[in-house]
């Protein structure tokens, strides 16, 4: 895709025109080019101010009341943060256990320089690929306690997502150990283009570190971003950019996520769902 | 002395350089502070209420959306990224999605048509004229609307406030798919420019 592509995909995204066919392709596009973020960026805050000048509307007082009963009791997720290129999370972290096996990727277009270049070439052959979207629609996540499926299950759009999954004629559904303990369950729909993954007791991991989810989308890897699942909860995640055939994996990164937007480790679990 | 303007209701410095209270409030909501969230709810529910209104024309509707976004708001709070632009424009982005996803669902989709009648695509232009008009303030964002040429306004107002796809305006206004998406995308680098003129 070239930038010109691009930027008219930039501003459909950002006035909501796109079909969801064309969001995916806004993704992925944005996944390999993390350089044009502040395109998408200014785009979206041109749009929000044209949203911002319509005339007031008061909403019925009901629904303040009603708002501010209901967060009583709904807990906050944590920070789901896709660091906008290599360039602002500063130094890559050093790879572990990565070995070269290709240098093919510098047949590919690159306009990030030879460093890049040098750091996809490493990466067990999956290309660089830094997440995003305009994150909300791309990625919901919630944590959930014991017994808050039931009393959250009207409004949580990662309960309901699950549900959907579930009733699905083609639900599917596989469970994995990680490495260093803990396990997750991917339950998806192919039809839905949907996938739920539920993590339990993965290990604490250090303030410096992070784990990040990713797509696996044939060799590529797609981040869909961080995750602070803790210790006895579950965490329900929506990939919503799920395609059928695609693989839900997580690492161990650095904190904010792999500074090169490729995952720097050997996952703790991969679920292939083809 | 520095002059002073109210914006939803709070005061801020007239120089643009204090801190949005918006921005602020969204900070300890993320904090998990439930009075900036009433605070928050204060400044931004009439605005996020007129957009998704605007979108999705039937208010039973909107006020569900508009409760799904609150809850949403609250939920991601700490996902905001200063960096990347204004806390109300996330807020507002997020409604915006969100009364899109909403028409976009077929029910809604066929209520809003009763009003509209736009989604017929072979529908006469005359009532497109009356959903682009719009009927504002004269704020910065609408003088820059109407100064784009009338095929990208009418382009980025079909799609921004009337939460059509750009194939289906492409189809409300006869033109080719791939005009449709350089209107788009000419739309709203000009109205990106006449905002910084006018800033």
């Amino acid at each position: 895709m070239n930038l010109r592509e691009f930027r008219e995909l930039a501003a459909a995204h950002a006035v909501g025109a796109l079909p969801p066919e064309d969001e995916r392709a806004f993704t992925q596009a944005l996944a390999q080019h993390p350089e044009w973020r502040g395109i998408v960026d200014a785009d979206v805050e041109t749009a929000a101010l044209l949203g911002e000048s319509l005339p007031e509307v008061t909403p019925p007082p009901a629904l303040r009341a009603g708002l501010l009963d209901a967060i009583e009791q709904l807990p906050q997720l944590p920070a789901v943060r896709i660091p906008e290129s290599a360039a602002d999370v500063g130094e890559p972290a050093p790879p572990r256990d990565i070995q070269p096996r290709t240098e093919s990727a510098s047949s590919r277009e690159d306009v990030r320089g030879p460093d890049a270049r040098r750091r996809r070439a490493r990466s067990i052959g999956w290309i660089t690929g830094l997440a995003l979207a305009a994150s909300i629609a791309l990625f919901a996540a919630v944590t959930l306690g014991p017994g808050l499926v039931g009393l959250f299950a009207p409004s949580d759009p990662a309960v309901v997502a699950l549900e959907q999954v579930e009733s699905s004629e083609d639900a599917a559904a596989a469970s994995v150990d990680a490495v260093g303990g803990g396990s997750a369950t991917l339950h998806w729909s192919n039809e839905q283009g949907r996938a739920v993954l539920v993590v339990e007791k993965l290990p604490r991991l250090g303030d410096d570190q992070d784990f990040e989810l990713w797509l696996v989308r044939g060799e590529q890897p797609i981040s869909i971003g961080i995750m602070h699942p803790g210790d006895d909860e579950r965490t329900v995640l929506i990939a919503d950019s799920f395609e059928p055939g695609d693989a839900i994996a997580v690492t161990v990164e650095a904190a904010g996520g792999s500074p090169s937007g490729a995952p720097t480790s050997n996952p703790i679990f991969v679920i292939p769902t083809a | 002395m520095l002059g002073t303007m109210v914006v939803d209701g709070v005061e801020v410095p007239e120089d643009g350089q204090g801190v949005d209270p918006v921005d602020e409030a969204l900070f300890r909501v993320s904090r998990g502070d439930r009075n900036s969230f009433a605070e928050l709810y204060d400044m931004m529910s009439p605005r996020m209420f007129a957009l998704i209104l605007r979108v999705l024309v039937d208010r039973a509707q909107s006020e569900e959306v508009l409760q799904e976004v609150f809850l949403e708001v609250w939920q991601n709070a700490a996902s905001f990224d200063a960096d990347r632009g204004r806390a109300r424009s996330w807020m507002l982005t997020i409604a915006h999605r969100r009364a899109v996803d909403r028409v976009r669902s077929a029910e809604a989709g066929a209520r809003r048509d009763e009003g509209f009648g736009l989604r017929e695509i072979h529908t006469p232009p005359q009532s497109i004229d009356e959903q682009v008009q719009l009927r504002v303030d004269g704020s910065r964002a609408v003088r820059a609307l109407d100064a784009l040429p009338e095929s990208q306004r009418q382009a980025i107002v079909l799609a921004y406030f009337g939460g059509y796809s750009q194939s289906e305006i492409a189809a409300i206004v006869g033109v080719p798919l791939g005009t449709m998406k350089s209107r788009i995308r000419d739309g709203l680098s000009r109205l990106r420019m006449e905002l910084e003129v006018t800033r």
